[in-house]
């Protein structure tokens, strides 16, 4: 069926993200927004625009009853989740096919089946996928788990099921330490999750978080648009992701991405998706989970294949059967993405608050910049910290590097704090620039990541072109070291 | 002329030779700069130094970025320090909501002890007592918003 409405279940930078898709297809959009996001450009940049009210997200973007009922009056005949909210809620899903909408994902069974953290290793098993040893099975008492943390050898990784985000996951070194790992992981994972099942996994040293782009079509096609690889974190997020992933042999390469094509079929999934993988400093790689939905990185994948994953997500939520080949997906070039968050990096990426004064603009070419926000927009507690996310394109990764060095330079985001100045001091990090990559990148490299000291010869330039703007004392005052209650705190601290 | 700044939110003073709308010399980090105004447009502006390298950096609402990094610059004025100096102690680190408050006023305390937990942007924060003491007063209770940096409890 062709799709001529889709309403986007979501805000900021990923409704913004469709609305563009959409409209070079010729596709109406419809957005929603809860009352404190009504000056937000995804509001405006739609064809349409309805209000959810205000309060808790239960009662605005996870309000599945009230989405609906906006889908149906303004007739869309499709719904877009984008990322986060209900995009891997297999309820909803359900709910959306049963009003006689498209839901453009995967199907629900495919949802709940890879929700499951249990589950969804029980199922790919046996599609000849690498796993990692671990116990992922239903008995949760104390002693027999520990006795399969022995099996397994230590360091061991305790897991809720249910999980993710790094709620109720514990690290174990030694058998000593293991019950009360385990207690703390359990009560953690039942207050986040209502679920307190745990799994236990050997634990990686130096691992890399390396996962690969698949798309489906309902014509049984079943294709990967390679890997990316997504090691740098904080608080088990990603904060830095790239492709292709440095460091790759074109066999492990090849394989990861074929392993990664081959549960897409055996699952027989639908649209896009995200199998992700846990790779150790020997190349050996590891089913890890597979995400129902488009990916927040999925730009740099557009940037090295030319795909539009959000097109290709529509035309298969058509029915339509994808023109292509796999031998024609290409890997062109190198992509970097950065996401800007409204962070503290120098204070336990603590998020902060403010107005955002101005936005810059990136000069050079094949820069891209998605963003939910513009000059004068407010960010709250209540959403994401992510700001945007700045996407830099090269022949090369020393080039997209660079690249990107300039482009933060040049994106500012005045009148909050922001994780740009640590972005830079990742990218220039002489081991990130060696691909030397792994998820403990950032704890491991704390003292190498700090900030310049305040009197530093660098910062004289800056200094310079304070004093030559001219800024008058009174006009400081509205500056952003006085209108930021998190800013003025940490001229407390130091 | 000393001017009085905080860059990055750290206190620094700068001794400025001379200055005029296109040119400024100064003293910064034990040595003598000077930097020449050569071209404006928007928010960037571009300064050659004495040896005639050029730089480009954007200059928006006290936000310097540029060179690779940025440096948040203001002076220092009245109102800012008055403001430093009622923070302190136990201060939310950052906006958000009380999630929990796990102590009553007259409860003795350890150093190191949570007092109460913050959660925003889906994250939790444990509020932690600094010192041994007594609890004098919770200021907010559970539930309640407060802003970065607010006193969310005394200790005695």
């Amino acid at each position: 069926m062709k799709i001529k409405k889709i309403l986007i279940a979501n805000r900021g930078e990923i409704a913004v993200r469709v609305i563009k898709s959409a409209r070079a297809m010729g596709i109406k959009t419809v957005a929603l927004y809860a009352d404190d996001d009504a000056k937000l450009p995804h509001v405006w940049m739609a064809d349409e625009a309805h209000c959810l009210g205000t309060g808790t997200l239960k009662e605005t973007y996870l309000n599945q009853a009230k989405i609906l009922e906006v889908a149906k009056s303004t007739k869309a005949d499709a719904i877009h989740p984008g990322y986060g909210f209900l995009s891997e809620n297999a309820g909803f899903c359900e709910a959306v096919e049963k009003a006689g909408l498209i839901f453009i994902g995967p199907t629900a069974e495919a949802i709940r089946l890879m929700g499951d953290k249990i589950g969804s290793k029980i199922a790919v098993e046996k599609y000849n996928v690498p796993m990692i040893p671990g116990y992922h099975g239903s008995n949760q008492d104390g002693a027999f788990l520990s006795g399969e943390a022995k099996r397994i050898g230590f360091p061991v990784l305790i897991k809720a099921s249910a999980g993710g985000g790094g709620k109720g996951m514990r690290i174990v070194h030694a058998e000593s330490e293991f019950l009360e790992a385990l207690a703390s992981a359990k009560s953690e994972a039942a207050k986040a999750f209502s679920n307190d099942a745990v799994l236990i996994e050997k634990y990686v040293t130096e691992p890399r978080h390396i996962e690969v782009q698949v798309m489906s079509d309902t014509h049984g096609q079943h294709f990967h648009l390679f890997e990316r690889e997504c090691s740098i974190q904080r608080r088990y997020q990603k904060v830095i992701e790239e492709t292709p992933a440095p460091r790759l042999s074109a066999e492990t390469q090849k394989a990861i991405c074929q392993t990664a094509v081959e549960i897409a079929k055996g699952i027989n999934y639908r649209g896009a998706g995200t199998v992700e993988f846990i790779m150790g400093a020997d190349q050996k790689f590891y089913f890890l989970e597979m995400n129902t939905r488009l990916q927040v990185e999925h730009p740099i994948t557009e940037m090295v294949t030319g795909f539009d994953l959000v097109g290709l997500q529509i035309q298969v939520a058509s029915g339509e059967k994808l023109n292509l080949k796999q031998v024609d997906i290409r890997q062109n070039g190198h992509a970097i993405e950065c996401r800007i968050c409204a962070e503290d990096p120098d204070n336990g990426f603590l998020p902060t608050v403010g107005t955002i004064k101005k936005i810059g603009t990136a000069t050079l070419k094949d820069v891209r910049l998605d963003c939910g926000y513009v000059d004068g927009s407010v960010v709250g507690v209540n959403y994401d910290p992510m700001l945007a996310k700045l996407i830099a394109w090269a022949p090369t990764r020393e080039e997209a590097i660079n690249k990107m060095l300039v482009a933060l330079d040049e994106v500012v985001f005045a009148g909050l704090k922001s994780n740009r100045d640590y972005l830079r001091r990742l990218l220039r990090h002489s081991d990130f620039k060696a691909g030397k990559t792994h998820t403990h990148f950032i704890p491991d490299h704390g003292e190498s990541l700090k900030p310049l000291p305040a009197e530093s010869k660098e910062f004289a330039v800056h200094v310079a072109a304070y004093l030559l703007a001219g800024t008058k004392p009174a006009a400081s005052s509205d500056g952003v070291a006085t209108t930021n209650p998190w800013t003025s705190l940490s001229g407390l601290r130091n | 002329m000393k001017r009085n700044l905080l860059l990055n939110q750290t206190a620094v003073s700068v001794d400025v030779n001379a200055i005029s709308a296109e040119k400024v010399s100064f003293e910064w980090a034990g040595s003598s700069h000077s930097f020449e105004l050569i071209q404006r447009s928007g928010d960037t502006v571009v300064l050659r130094d004495a040896q005639g390298v050029q730089h480009r950096l954007q200059v928006t609402s006290g936000l310097v970025s540029g060179c690779g990094l940025d440096a948040e610059i203001a002076d220092v004025t009245a109102g800012a320090k008055k403001k430093a100096a009622v923070l302190g102690g136990l201060n939310a680190p950052m906006p958000g909501k009380v999630f929990k408050v796990l102590v009553k006023t007259g409860e003795a305390v350890i150093k190191g002890q949570t007092l109460l937990v913050l959660e925003a942007m889906k994250m939790e924060h444990a509020i932690k007592a600094d010192k041994d003491g007594k609890v004098r007063k919770i200021l907010f209770k559970e539930g309640d918003l407060v802003q970065g940096g607010m006193a969310l409890a005394e200790l005695e």
